[in-house]
């Protein structure tokens, strides 16, 4: 049951994996909603569209997306659509600089585990 | 002939030297202005060419014809191999540029040449028909020098001559035929702007158009790039170890002072002054090749440390999984669910570590001439149809559609290494796909092998990218290429092993790419093709 109070959560990766332990990890959080896993950004802006107007959606991306380079995908992102938060998911943190720059929220490495990235997308949220 | 490259007249200022007829008398202005003339008059050129020819009429001049000029006498094997060795960062620099010239061109006449600083021909390609014993271009082989041969149709020796790009319009007789060719020389600079080399590109006139100097410009252009970045002079270590040099001939002229009018001393000093600035000459050039090695060996260290951060990163991604698929099993014990998502997860995850380690273990295999064989007859549908199945599940993710249209064709080669190679290209047409795209597969046979095109409607490859493409443990700049970068190098090494080619192709940005990969035909014998390093190219 989606509640509207819950925050969209949409995942770019391109191993689908990633998007499969997501959503188990988001699958138990009351207030966040696993809203879908995409390989690219490509249908990002599509899928954001589909989501609820007004919603607090959090895009949670890989930094390395073979054939784009995320944070131009960040910027772009951030300047069509400045409500959306983008927390950078990534196998390592040597481009937080870069990406909290062009206007991400966080940059969380993928060894963190799940209450780390839980706590940034929250954030990201509020 | 299209290139990736064009240039308008107006950029390119090449003087274009009419070469007179072999047969007849050189030196002689009447017979330059009758084949002009003859140029001007019967249209066998391009028409944007013609107001070329004439301006540059002043720049005219007769060549001399050896006398002595005999097809393939004068191949030195043992100059050759000193020389090869000595242009050891010329040819690394220039190889793969050519090659990529060479496939372009497949099927039309042409013949491309590579020279040292000195005129003697280190490199050739070029069709079969215009190389052959009775071909037009016979007389251009390795090892040849341009001096000994008919510099009427010699761009390297004319280029290196003027010392700037030389077009030269040829025509002899040849084979009871009045035949013109053109010849583009252009001599090859470091970045010291010394000349170190020079390259020839001959083709049939009626193949000329303007775009082809631009093109042949930009392609010497890539080739200066590479040696330039291969070969990085440091002019301070230069100038430093030149130093004794500059001292022992202070001393001799100081000698030469005191020993002025004495006859036999200054001889003598003259002498040792000659010695030492051949020695200096010698050394430079020892330190020349020492600079390209310490290059190579910088640029094979900065290779290892792309190749080490980007092993990490693929290592990462499957401990990433492996720690979540723990960690939720421990907070959902005992839910079958989970249980069985975890195990597919881990099945998954392991398969691809696995291939990963097996890509390493083969490359070094193939680069170190431990790989062997297995040929025998394979049926390419069957082998594409299996390299399909293993891309499906990501083709369905990314809503990509792979069309296979092949003929039932048999294939010499080792089934297992046949579908590793169709499967990396499948694999990578999928990755580099936009969603909702298209994978085409097709085949045609030729007259000793089997060309098989897979081609896509992704993002394209970038051009300077291009040329690096089949490069081990190369990544490029901004966009990430994904993976460690050897799947493509081990298509490359793995077609030549079984006497095939591999080239790729692209338009750039946006246009899509197209991999074209030659095999060779059940019932061929297979050998081993020269290994070229790169074959790719950006025309269309």
């Amino acid at each position: 049951v989606i509640q509207a109070s819950q925050i969209p959560v949409i995942v770019v990766d391109d191993q689908n994996y990633v998007g499969t332990i997501l959503e188990r990890w988001l699958r138990h959080q009351p207030d966040l909603r696993f809203a879908g896993w995409l390989p690219t950004p490509e249908r990002l802006e599509a899928r954001l569209r589909s989501e609820q107007e007004g919603s607090r959606i959090v895009v949670v991306a890989d930094y390395d997306i073979p054939g784009y380079v995320v944070p131009q995908v960040i910027a772009r992102l951030r300047e069509n659509h400045p409500s959306v938060r983008v927390v950078v998911f990534s196998g390592d943190v040597e481009h937080e600089s870069e990406v909290l720059e062009v206007g991400a929220a966080a940059c969380i490495c993928k060894d963190a585990g799940a209450d780390e990235l839980l706590r940034a997308i929250r954030a990201a949220a509020s | 002939m299209e290139s990736p490259v064009s240039a308008s007249p107006s950029d390119v200022d090449i003087p274009v030297l009419i070469a007179p007829p072999a047969t007849l008398p050189s030196r002689q202005i009447q017979t330059l202005a009758a084949v002009r003339a003859s140029y001007l008059a019967t249209g066998e050129l391009d028409p944007s060419v013609r107001p070329f020819v004439a301006q540059s009429w002043a720049r005219c001049r007769a060549f001399d014809v050896h006398p002595g000029m005999l097809r393939g006498q004068h191949a030195d094997a043992a100059a050759l191999r000193a020389a090869q060795s000595r242009g050891q960062g010329l040819l690394s620099a220039a190889d793969p540029i050519l090659a990529q010239v060479h496939q372009v061109l497949q099927g039309q006449p042409h013949v491309l040449a590579l020279s040292d600083e000195h005129g003697l021909i280190l490199r050739v390609l070029g069709d079969s028909e215009s190389l052959g014993p009775t071909g037009r271009a016979a007389n251009i082989f390795e090892g040849a020098s341009w001096h000994e041969r008919d510099i009427g149709c010699n761009g390297i020796g004319s280029c290196l001559e003027a010392g700037e790009p030389v077009v030269l319009i040829g025509a002899e007789h040849f084979q009871e035929a009045y035949v013109t060719w053109t010849c583009i020389g252009i001599p090859l600079r470091n970045r010291d702007g010394a000349i170190v080399g020079a390259l020839d590109f001959s083709v049939p006139n009626e193949t000329v158009n303007v775009h082809t100097w631009g093109w042949m410009l930009s392609v010497s252009r890539a080739i200066e790039e590479r040696l330039g970045a291969n070969a990085a002079p440091r002019p301070e270590v230069h100038e430093q170890m030149r130093r004794p040099f500059h001292a022992v001939r202070g001393i001799l002229e100081m000698i030469a002072r005191h020993a002025a009018g004495e006859g036999e001393h200054a001889r003598e000093i003259d002498l040792l002054g000659r010695e030492v600035a051949a020695a200096e000459e010698q050394f430079l050039a020892g330190l020349r090749v020492l600079g390209e090695h310490c290059t190579r060996l910088e640029e094979a260290g900065r290779h290892k440390d792309e190749f080490i951060a980007a092993l990490g990163h693929e290592l990462r991604g499957p401990l990433f999984a492996l720690r979540s698929c723990i960690d939720l099993l421990k907070r959902n014990e005992g839910d079958q669910e989970t249980l069985q998502w975890a195990r597919k997860v881990l099945e998954h995850q392991v398969t691809q570590m696995r291939t990963l380690v097996d890509e390493l273990l083969d490359l070094a295999r193939v680069e170190h001439g431990k790989m062997r064989l297995n040929q025998d007859d394979v049926l390419l549908p069957e082998a594409i149809e299996q390299a399909v199945q293993t891309v499906r599940a990501h083709a369905q993710e990314r809503h990509v559609a792979i069309e296979v249209s092949v003929p039932r064709l048999k294939l010499l080669a080792d089934r297992t290494r046949l579908v590793q190679i169709l499967t990396n290209l499948l694999a990578n047409a999928v990755r580099y796909n936009r969603d909702d795209g298209r994978v085409s597969v097709a085949a045609a046979e030729g007259p000793d092998h089997i060309e098989i095109r897979i081609a896509d409607t992704g993002r394209g490859i970038d051009r300077e990218m291009l040329p690096r493409i089949f490069d081990p443990f190369v990544q490029g700049r901004g966009e990430r290429r994904g993976g460690l970068g050897i799947g493509l190098a081990l298509v490359q090494r793995l077609a030549h092993l079984h006497g095939g080619t591999v080239v790729a192709r692209s338009d750039g940005e946006g246009k899509g790419s197209e991999f074209i990969l030659r095999l060779p035909r059940s019932g061929h014998s297979a050998r081993p093709a020269e290994p070229t390093g790169i074959t790719g190219d950006s025309t269309a």
